[in-house]
C-alpha cells in the first residue's frame, strides 16, 4: 500500500531548534535605529523578556527546546508530511512531491509554533500577561491559545471593525481565556487620542499595534510584555521544528534528502521554518535547490537590491538590512495578503545575498491555476499564499519530467483557502489580471534609495 | 466633475488585511484621515480608484497613501519611545 501520510511518533520530535545565524557564512548586519546606530537588546527590553532577546541575538547553532514547551507542542506536533501522489499522477512526473501540513494546530496555522514558546519564556521571566494586536484574528488566536496553555493573561487589541464583524475569531480568543479589546480603546493614550479625534473610528492595525506596545510599556509593575508573530530572528528559530521534522519524515519515507525545498515567503517565518534546516545541509555541501516564492507583481526578493531602507516614507523608523524595493515602492494589486510585506526577515535576506536560496516569482493567475489543479487532485483548497508555493512545485515537477529525474520536492502547506474564496470566485469568473512590475516603475522606486547609506553586502561567493 | 467623497462608499469587498468584507468607506478612512495604503491594490479592478483619490483628496495625498506597510520589527523601538512619551505627558 502506498502511504499518503508520513507520521512521526511524538518521541521523535526535535528537541532542539536550529539557529541558522550560527552557520551563515557571513554574519547578519544589525538593525539600525533612527540615529543610525544598532538597536541594542536593552532598547527592546521594555516589550520583550531578556530570555527571548537572548535568542534573538544568539549565534548558538542548537538551542534546546524546554521539556515543558515540547509537552505543549505535542498537542498537534509532529505535523504530518503528505505525499501528493494524485498530483504526481496528474502531472505524469517522476518527481516525489511532499508537503508539510501545518494546518493541524488547534488555531489552524503554523503560528502557535512560536506563540507557545514566547508565552512560555515570558512566564519563566516572571511576566504575567502578554499583549498583541490582531486583524483577522489568526495571530491573536494563536497567542490566546498559547497563553491558555502556559497560564498567562492575554490581552489582544483587535481592530474595531474586525471585532464587530468577526465574532467567531473573537470568541475563539475569549474561549481560550484572552481579553479581546476593540481598538482603538480608552485603555491606552494612543487609543484615547484617536477616539478623541474620531469617536466612531473603525480602527486600524497600526493603531492596534501602538496600543499593544503601549499597554506593555506603560505597565508600571513590569509584568506585561508584547508578543510578535513574524519577522524577528527568534520567531524564525521557533518555526524550524517544521523543517527538522520534515527531514526525519523524508528519511522515514525512504528518501535520502530533498532535492527541492519550496515555501511561500511573506514575512519569512513560514518559509524559514521549513527551509532553514535544509539550508544548513546546503551550507555543509548538499546539492539542494531552495526556493522562496513571491508574487511577480511585488518582487521584493527577485528583483530588488540589498540595501538599507527606511521602513516608512517619513524616514522615522529604524532601518533593517533587508531586500527592499525602496520606501517609495508602490505594491501593485495581488490577491495574497500575507505575501505583501515590504521587507523580508533579515535572516531570509542574508540567505538570498549568499545565494543559498533562489527566490522565484509567479503571476497570480498562474498561482490560481496551480491551486485549482491542486484542489482537483489532492482535494484541499489552498490559501492564496500557499498557491504560490504550489505553482513553483508544479513547475519543478514538470521540469523533473522533462529531465526524466526522480527528484524529491517538498513544500510547506501554510493553510486552506476556505476563508479566502473571493479570490477563487474572481479567478473563476476571469476577473483576475497579472501585473508584473514594469522595469521603469522599479527604477523609479529604487531612485529613492540612492542617498541612503549602503551596507557592503556580506557575501562569501561560495554559492 | 469632482467626485463626491462618498460616491463609492457602498462598494464592498474582502479586506486582505482584516480577513472579512468591508465597504469602501473603511478603505478611505481606516481609523485615520489618510486612506488605507492598499486602497489602490484592492480597488483598481473595480473602478478608477486613482482618479477618485486625485479628485476627492488631491494629488498631494497620493504619496502619503502609497507609503508601504510599515514593518513591525523596524518600528518597535519607535513605538516604545512613543509609548514612553505618552506615559510621561499624561
Amino acid at each position: 500500500m502506498d502511504s499518503y501520510k508520513i507520521n512521526l511518533d511524538e518521541r521523535e520530535m526535535p528537541t532542539q531548534w536550529y539557529n541558522l545565524a550560527a552557520d551563515l557564512p557571513s554574519p547578519l548586519l544589525p538593525p539600525l535605529g533612527p540615529d543610525g546606530k544598532p538597536v541594542t537588546p536593552e532598547m527592546l527590553a521594555p516589550v520583550f523578556p531578556m530570555n527571548l532577546i537572548e535568542q534573538e541575538v544568539s549565534t548558538e547553532r542548537w538551542i534546546d527546546i524546554p521539556e515543558d514547551v515540547l509537552g505543549m507542542l505535542r498537542i498537534w506536533r509532529p505535523s504530518p508530511l503528505y505525499r501528493a501522489r494524485r498530483l504526481e499522477k496528474a502531472l505524469g512526473t517522476p518527481a516525489h512531491i511532499y508537503y508539510k501540513n501545518e494546518g493541524v494546530s488547534p488555531p489552524g496555522s503554523h503560528k502557535p509554533n512560536t506563540a507557545i514558546v514566547q508565552a512560555w519564556y515570558n512566564k519563566q521571566f516572571g511576566i504575567e500577561r502578554l499583549t498583541t494586536e490582531t486583524g483577522a484574528g489568526q495571530w491573536g488566536s494563536a497567542l490566546a491559545f498559547a497563553c491558555a496553555l502556559v497560564g498567562l493573561e492575554c490581552k489582544v487589541f483587535m481592530v474595531r471593525i474586525s471585532f464587530d464583524q468577526k465574532p467567531y475569531r473573537r470568541l475563539m480568543m475569549e474561549t481560550w481565556g484572552a481579553t479581546c479589546i476593540p481598538s482603538p480603546s480608552p485603555q491606552t493614550q494612543a487609543g484615547r487620542d484617536v477616539l478623541e479625534r474620531i469617536p466612531d473610528t473603525p480602527g486600524s492595525l497600526g493603531i492596534a499595534i501602538s496600543e499593544a506596545v503601549e499597554a506593555a510599556v506603560a505597565d508600571t509593575t513590569g509584568k506585561t510584555r508584547y508578543s510578535l508573530g513574524s519577522v524577528l530572528n527568534h520567531v524564525m528559530l521557533h518555526q524550524t521544528v517544521i523543517g527538522l521534522e520534515a527531514k526525519k519524515q523524508l528519511e522515514k519515507a525512504g528518501e535520502r534528502s530533498a532535492d527541492v525545498v519550496i515555501g511561500c515567503c511573506g514575512g519569512g517565518s513560514n518559509f524559514a521554518g521549513l527551509s532553514f534546516p535544509f539550508v544548513a545541509d546546503k551550507i555543509a555541501g548538499s546539492d539542494i535547490t531552495i526556493i522562496p516564492v513571491e508574487p511577480t507583481s511585488c518582487p521584493t526578493m527577485t528583483r530588488a537590491p540589498f540595501a538599507y531602507d527606511y521602513g516608512d516614507t517619513a524616514m522615522m523608523t529604524p532601518m533593517l538590512p533587508m531586500h527592499t524595493l525602496g520606501h517609495a515602492f508602490v505594491p501593485p494589486p495581488i490577491h495574497a495578503g500575507g505575501l505583501r510585506y515590504h521587507g523580508m526577515a533579515p535572516l531570509v535576506s542574508q540567505t538570498i545575498v549568499e545565494g543559498l536560496v533562489e527566490p522565484r516569482a509567479y503571476h497570480q493567475v498562474q498561482c490560481y491555476k496551480a491551486a485549482i489543479t491542486w484542489a482537483r487532485t489532492e482535494g484541499f483548497i489552498p490559501a492564496p499564499e500557499t498557491s504560490h508555493a504550489i505553482a513553483a512545485t508544479i513547475e519543478e515537477a514538470q521540469k523533473a519530467k522533462e529531465e526524466g529525474k526522480e527528484k524529491v520536492i517538498i513544500f510547506n502547506w501554510s493553510g486552506h483557502g476556505l476563508m479566502d474564496l473571493t479570490g477563487y470566485e474572481r479567478f473563476l469568473a476571469g476577473q483576475l489580471a497579472d501585473y508584473p512590475l514594469p522595469d521603469e516603475d522599479l527604477e523609479e522606486s529604487l531612485a529613492s534609495l540612492k542617498d541612503l547609506p549602503k551596507p557592503k553586502p556580506r557575501r562569501t561567493g561560495k554559492w | 466633475m469632482e467626485d463626491a467623497i462618498s460616491t463609492h462608499d457602498h462598494r464592498s469587498r474582502r479586506c486582505p488585511m482584516l480577513g472579512h468584507d468591508i465597504t469602501f468607506e473603511y478603505c478611505r478612512s481606516p481609523g485615520s484621515d489618510v486612506p488605507c495604503r492598499r486602497i489602490f491594490d484592492c480597488w483598481w479592478e473595480t473602478f478608477d480608484v486613482g482618479g477618485f483619490i486625485r479628485s476627492a483628496y488631491g494629488e498631494k495625498m497620493i504619496p502619503e497613501i502609497l507609503a508601504p506597510r510599515e514593518d513591525k520589527a523596524s518600528s518597535i523601538v519607535e513605538l516604545i519611545e512613543k509609548a514612553r512619551r505618552n506615559a510621561e505627558s499624561h
